[in-house]
């Protein structure tokens, strides 16, 4: 009988269905729980972007100030920007930093991967491994300090070598030549994640059947053969996501590991677009410009993330995106 | 179906809409920023920066609802102040923009910090910088918007005022004691800002440095015993004294022999940037430019002939093989490190940078210790290497429009600027430090002296160490005791400052009338002008002219060790040609205008 009532009264309403909110939000729960992700991205990563206003201000942070209060400019800075070598040189140092850093973590991550799947011996197999991903997790400023002592003019262990083997007459200031730094910022991005990006390829590489090595055996195929014919071909897929991924961050460059690396030597060569915002916005306090500069780097990262993935189509006819 | 679709819908918003007004409220930005500033502070600057400067950005998307809820409470706080205020027992922060001289805490570690703290009521907790890069630091602190209760604004007072970070303190100079004892109506125009308020209390008094110079060309005690004890005035000598040492002795305890180092991190590069060449030019420090003694008038020193001679001393270093090969790469600690070590020949400092330096090679290689000397160019007439006396306001302690009761703060800072405060910072304890004489006068018997001229030994009584709260002037005797606040111009310190090696090497100079490693250069004289460096930390940040300025040291930075590698004497002045022709990109003219006029505007209060 309350059944019916509720029924009637849910007539009069003129509601439609018998279900109410919560009910219908306890039915939907795993969709909600799945709606947080979204939330946690639009929080942190969208709603900040109001931020990005400052771009088109002449920004000063005052308790005197409003924010809507402050100096409008429209697109000075940008203007002012694009009119200065200096940014074109940190875009330069960036994208020659990023591309270099791409290419040599493919080859040694690929050729780490391919290596230790090769090791037969279980327990070196696993130390090899070990040992190899260790330095993802040393923090940049031990890292930096490691380089620069190995670098040293004075008694570095480099220098050291070079010199007994008579390459060398004289030790070389490695950290303050300007030409080599990009180099040593790029071998030194391999050093430290060359085996930690080799687990997801030896992950994929467990995954292969082994019956094709087995016919291949059998076919009289030698290692070589196996790696081109059979490894590499199967983890292409994985080789393709990550490089598409990658270049998408080729502007990110890694704001620490360059900064601490830079010296006054080789400002010309090290100056990234990310260590130019940050001179600008956090040495000169000029928050717009570096908010401009900011804005610029997102659109070129889109740019790249696309063009990448274009290209991943037009390769075999299927991107990522 | 498509309910379903449009209960998630609306729930989705919801959450985000609760999400959004809940950022905008102040608490959760409180936390916000206190976890960028927290980063900021506990970590090593340069590493952490990045991290830093990702947290602030963030929290600098909730500044500004922020800095509104402070203007408000900034507002309602406004003094109503009628002489003193109570002194409730207090936990205050502060921050001082340079690095901390010891590893310990000076308020809560020692006992003149305690002493202080029982005479204030105040339990002190201080912050340092961490590296050299005050600037850096103080802009994180402004895009958080969120302030320890005291600053002491160090080479950013421009920054901070210019964002508002600090109240004015008008009123409370006015109403509480002690403040009028240490400053007069000259300095209090000299700390005024341009809106006609005071936002700090500057401690930088004139003083002299009557034992060990301000500044100089330094050479160590063994190049010049190798000499025959000369009194270096001549650039070239030093020179050719630095050439002939590391070649006679290319090794020191199993290390190369280091002839000639520079400091390049962030600010300390200012030495190479443009601090060495003024003085070799005859000027005083005036920051960035030289001021021509007669017409008052403001030059920029990077591109000047002097400052060009200065770069190609390097470039013959460099070429000689002198120089350190690794002085553009290191650190201002690893620098410090190279002079302790004593593998060090010569380089061009001020004092206060390297004395921690210095500290720990009288320890470890006494005989190598560095002298410093007025050296100039050939054919100049005065040397000003100790400058002016002169009292500056470019800089100081102010309160932080963050402090909870800047009331309390206020009376905290007038109770330092009392004599009992100031005695105990700078002679320490009745008693254990000092003695009163019968005259009513301070002194201290040999061994207070040989305790107080030992830097570690002082500092850990915590004497001398908080220096930040020198408020009260040096050269004025303080009314009660009839005594210099200041020991080290004392009679007293003269006589008892120097260890047995320094006397013995001050020995061979004794024929010659000098009895001081001051006494080689010029005495100071009285300011007429207030300081171009002091004017520089004032003028607003914003200012095209002050960032044509700051642009120009990034430039010069980039330049010179290009210039010192060149190698060729051609590749040298091709890039100067090419490092003054960037120059000449910026207005560095507005900046010469602008100073020129804050320099003569100056002069006024310096009669």
């Amino acid at each position: 009988m309350i059944v019916h009532s509720t029924q009637a009264e849910a007539a009069i309403r003129g509601v439609g269905k018998p279900r109410g909110f919560w009910a219908t939000l306890w039915k939907q729960r795993q969709l909600v729980v799945l709606s947080l992700p979204v939330l946690f991205v639009l929080v942190f990563s969208y709603f900040p972007l109001w931020g990005w206003l400052i771009a088109f201000q002449n920004y000063r942070p005052s308790n005197k100030i409003g924010f809507f209060q402050q100096e409008w400019v429209g697109l000075r800075q940008f203007a002012e920007l694009f009119a200065d070598p200096k940014f074109f040189r940190a875009l330069r140092n960036s994208l020659g930093i990023g591309a270099l850093k791409i290419i040599c973590s493919y080859f040694f991550t690929l050729l780490l991967a391919v290596l230790v799947n090769e090791i037969r011996v279980s327990w070196f197999k696993r130390s090899v491994q070990t040992i190899s991903y260790l330095p993802h997790f040393v923090s940049w400023v031990v890292a930096a300090n490691l380089i620069f002592v190995s670098l040293s003019p004075e008694g570095g262990i480099l220098n050291e070598i070079l010199q007994r083997l008579g390459i060398t007459s004289s030790p070389i200031a490695f950290m303050g030549l300007p030409n080599a730094f990009w180099l040593i910022a790029a071998l030194s991005e391999v050093w430290k994640s060359a085996g930690y990006g080799a687990i997801v390829y030896l992950a994929v590489m467990t995954s292969i059947d082994p019956s094709l090595y087995e016919s291949a055996d059998m076919d009289g195929a030698g290692r070589i053969r196996k790696i081109f014919a059979i490894t590499l071909p199967s983890i292409t897929p994985t080789i393709k996501i990550m490089l598409v991924l990658s270049i998408g961050r080729l502007l990110s460059v890694g704001f620490e590991q360059i900064y601490i690396l830079m010296t006054p030597s080789t400002i010309d060569t090290a100056t990234t677009l990310e260590v130019y915002i940050y001179t600008f916005a956090m040495k000169l306090a000029l928050y717009s410009k570096g908010a401009a500069m900011s804005i610029f780097n997102s659109v070129v990262s889109v740019v790249l993330i696309v063009l990448s993935n274009t290209f991943a189509k037009l390769l075999d006819g299927e991107g990522i995106m | 179906m498509s309910l379903k679709r449009t209960t998630s819908l609306f729930l989705a918003v919801l959450l985000l809409i609760a999400v959004a007004v809940s950022g905008c409220t102040p608490a959760p930005t409180d936390t916000t920023t206190a976890a960028a500033t927290t980063a900021a502070a506990t970590t090593a600057a340069a590493t952490t920066a990045a991290e830093a400067a990702t947290t602030a950005a963030e929290a600098a998307t909730t500044a500004a609802a922020a800095t509104t809820t402070a203007a408000a409470a900034a507002e309602a706080a406004a003094p109503a102040a009628s002489g003193g205020f109570d002194r409730t027992p207090a936990s205050l922060k502060m921050l001082y923009l340079y690095n901390s001289a010891t590893t310990y805490d000076p308020w809560r570690d020692t006992a003149v910090g305690k002493a202080l703290a029982e005479l204030t009521k105040v339990d002190l907790e201080m912050e340092f910088l961490v590296g050299a890069d005050a600037r850096q630091k103080a802009s994180l602190l402004i895009a958080a918007g969120e302030y320890p209760d005291l600053l002491s604004t160090g080479e950013s007072s421009g920054d901070f005022y210019g964002a508002g970070a600090l109240i004015p303190l008008d009123s409370y100079l006015d109403t509480l004691p002690n403040f009028n004892d240490c400053y007069t109506d000259s300095y209090y125009k000299l700390m005024t800002q341009e809106d006609g308020h005071i936002y700090w209390i500057s401690y930088q008094h004139a003083t002299e440095n009557r034992v060990y110079p301000a500044a100089g060309y330094y050479l160590s005690m063994d190049a010049l015993k190798e000499n025959d004890y000369p009194v270096v005035t001549d650039f070239d000598e030093w020179q050719r004294i630095i050439i002939d040492y590391k070649k006679a002795h290319p090794d020191f305890n199993g290390q190369p022999t280091i002839g000639f180092t520079v400091p390049t991190e962030a600010v300390r590069a200012s030495a190479i940037e443009y601090g060495g060449s003024r003085f070799l030019a005859g000027y005083q420090n005036d920051g960035l430019t030289i001021v021509e003694p007669e017409t008052l008038e403001a030059k920029i020193i990077m591109n000047q002939d002097f400052q060009k001679e200065f770069v190609h001393m390097m470039f013959n270093f460099w070429n000689e093989g002198v120089a350190d090969p690794e002085m553009f790469m290191q650190t201002d600690d690893q620098y410090n490190a190279k002079i302790a070590s004593g593998r060090v020949v010569g380089l061009y400092d001020q004092r206060w940078a390297i004395v921690n330096g210095l500290a720990a090679l009288e320890t470890t290689a006494p005989e190598r210790m560095l002298l410093a000397f007025p050296v100039t160019f050939k054919g100049v007439e005065r040397e000003r290497y100790q400058g002016a006396r002169n009292f500056t306001g470019g800089q100081g302690i102010g309160i932080s429009s963050s402090a909870k009761d800047p009331d309390r703060v206020a009376q905290f800072l007038s109770d330092l600027c009392s004599e009992e405060a100031q005695i105990l910072l700078r002679w320490g304890i009745e008693g254990e430090d000092y003695s009163v004489a019968a005259d009513g006068t301070h002194e201290k018997s040999v061994e207070q002296w040989q305790s107080y001229s030992v830097q570690e030994t002082r500092h850990q009584r915590g004497i001398e160490l908080m220096t930040w709260f020198n408020l009260y002037p040096n050269l004025k005797e303080l009314p009660g005791c009839k005594t210099l606040p200041n020991p080290q111009l004392t009679q007293g310190y003269i006589e008892n400052v120097y260890k047995p090696f320094e006397l013995e090497f001050l020995s061979h100079y004794a024929d010659r009338g000098y009895t001081t490693f001051s006494s080689w250069f010029a005495p100071t004289y009285d300011a007429e002008y207030e300081v171009g460096w002091s004017i520089r930390q004032r003028i607003d940040p914003q200012n095209p002219a002050k960032i044509a300025g700051d642009t120009a040291l990034e430039i010069s930075l980039e330049y010179i060790p290009k210039m010192v590698q060149a190698g060729t004497e051609e590749k040298f002045e091709q890039l100067w040609q090419e490092f003054c022709g960037v120059l000449d990109t910026l207005p560095l003219k507005e900046y010469e205008v602008l100073a020129t006029q804050m320099i003569r505007d100056s002069t006024q209060f310096y009669k």
